[in-house]
């Protein structure tokens, strides 16, 4: 019974740092079409950012939000000098981001170096359900990735920028037909990706040591939650293929080593995307 | 003037659709082109729109410079565009579709859904449903009804009975000629119904290899050899 209170828990608490991690893939990916390699390294940013604000001396919330709007700032520079000539070529944007991603890796070692960096867990310890022990820090993120997500889904559902973008999504030239500044809005879902991606890296710090390819574990399971979830269904999709990532590669680290069960997650992503090439939550 | 167009040439690539082609239409007028397929109608609605640039000539709206302006900045003046297909949001509810013409235009803050109501009943009753989910016919009501949501001053109408029922097609008719009196807008409707086009408008063009061949009112533009040879009316 506690073994299968603890598979619950890990699932839905791995399931939610995923959602996490792939929501500023997500929306990029999902809303403007550019494949961002350099998600990876968005994450990364963000996890280093928070190492240096927390050394500074900075408290620990305000050093995450300082690290999220830096990432913000360089996804702003990233689209405004190079992405935004280059929409509605998609294999072009997944060269450039891929270059973003070398670059900004080589710029991380040099200014920051190779060594193992840690940013001090926030909240230490763990407490007890019903005699499984769970840690506090994973539970916040956990919290907080369901917060983001929510919160996006009522900006999303119930405001007039969320009826921007969906339309936008939907039929871009009338979108602009209508008054639509489609190329601001483009900026806008960018930066906020950026954004989450750098909000995403700076959450996940305390729980690894910061390497300058700490973003890297995330990027591959972040595409497949992305696709398996299907492009363009940020929220209900992000959570479903997070949960098929995450939730499986628990059940398979249950029964085998931690290896065979992300050989296994990766088999189980290409058979749902062979019945299901368009994602879980798209038809056709 | 409410619109001139001097000399455009327009096309795509390296293919020219419009030569040198003027047209003025007044305010408040209803102007219905007419011609047959390929001869450059929509290419001109899209000039209009903003979706072409002209390689050459100029567009003038209400006496200001517009041919370099953009689509959105084009709507933001006061042109809507209902396009041929009619363009709605599948996945938006017919009041998010609505709402979309005031926000992203920005003309106004006052919402105009009472009144696009008023012209289109049957809106009313579908507010919460999904616009992908509407009939050709009531997909063309909205259509309308999210122009008029922009605040325009002018609207462009790209083939408006485009695979709609006839009975609808009549009454979509009916419908715009009362926006044009009680609003006094400016409309351009490219259409091969030519009888939707002369139950709305005095003022005709024919298109034909992308110059206006023909101008005149309804009876001089049925009379034209251009209309019986190519319309066989």
């Amino acid at each position: 019974m506690s073994t299968a209170l603890s598979v619950v828990v890990d699932a839905t608490l791995i399931t939610l740092i995923l959602a996490l991690a792939a929501f500023g893939l997500a929306i990029i990916y999902g809303l403007v079409g550019v494949i961002n390699m350099g998600h990876g390294a968005m994450l990364t940013l963000g996890a280093y950012l928070t190492w240096a604000a927390t050394t500074a001396g900075l408290p620990f919330v305000i050093s995450i939000f300082l690290a999220a709007a830096g990432v913000a700032v360089i996804g702003l520079l990233l689209e405004h000098i190079v992405i935004r000539s280059f929409y509605d070529r998609p294999f072009d944007t997944l060269l450039l981001t891929w270059g973003f991603f070398l670059v900004s890796t080589e710029v991380i070692k040099i200014v920051f170096g190779t060594d193992l960096r840690n940013v001090a867990n926030p909240v230490p310890g763990a407490f007890d359900l019903g005699g499984i022990q769970i840690p506090a820090y994973r539970t916040m993120i956990a919290g907080c990735s369901l917060l983001l997500i929510a919160g996006s889904a009522l900006v999303f559902f119930y405001t007039a920028l969320g009826i921007k973008i969906r339309a936008l999504i939907q039929n871009r030239e009338m979108a602009s037909l209508l008054g639509l500044d489609v190329s601001r809005m483009y900026k806008l879902v960018f930066v906020t990706g950026s954004f989450m991606a750098g909000l995403a890296g700076a959450l996940i710090s305390p729980m690894l040591s910061v390497d300058p390819y700490i973003g890297n574990i995330f990027l591959v399971r972040s595409f497949f939650v992305v696709i398996i979830g299907g492009i363009g269904h940020l929220l209900g999709g992000t959570l479903i293929g997070s949960f098929l990532i995450g939730g499986s590669e628990t059940l398979f680290a249950l029964f085998s080593g931690q290896v065979f069960a992300q050989t296994a997650v990766f088999a189980v992503a290409i058979v749902v995307l062979r019945f299901r090439p368009h994602g879980v939550l798209r038809s056709g | 003037m409410a619109l001139r167009v001097d000399n455009i040439t327009a096309g795509y690539g390296k293919i020219t659709v419009l030569r040198n082609l003027s047209l003025e239409v007044r305010e408040g007028e209803i102007l219905g082109l007419l011609g047959r397929n390929g001869m450059g109608k929509t290419t001109l609605i899209r000039c209009l729109a903003g979706l072409i640039r002209p390689t050459a000539g100029n567009i003038t709206f209400e006496d200001r410079q517009i041919t370099e302006l953009p689509p959105h900045e084009r709507a933001q003046i006061g042109i809507t565009t209902v396009v041929q297909g009619r363009g709605v949001f599948p996945g938006l509810t017919v009041r998010e579709n609505l709402e979309m013409g005031r926000i992203a235009s920005r003309r106004t803050k006052r919402s105009r859904i009472d009144e696009v109501v008023s012209y289109f009943p049957r809106l009313g009753e579908r507010m919460r449903q999904s616009a992908g989910t509407l009939s050709g016919g009531e997909q063309q009501m909205l259509a309308i009804g999210r122009g008029l949501m922009t605040d325009p001053t002018m609207m462009l109408l790209d083939e408006p009975s485009d695979g709609i029922m006839p009975m609808l097609v009549q009454q979509n008719a009916k419908i715009l000629k009362e926006i044009n009196h009680r609003e006094g807008m400016t409309m351009i409707i490219v259409e091969q119904n030519v009888p939707m086009v002369f139950s709305l408008t005095d003022h005709c063009v024919i298109l034909e290899k992308g110059q206006v061949v023909t101008e005149g009112t309804r009876d001089e533009v049925s009379r034209s050899e251009v209309m019986k040879a190519y319309l066989a009316i």
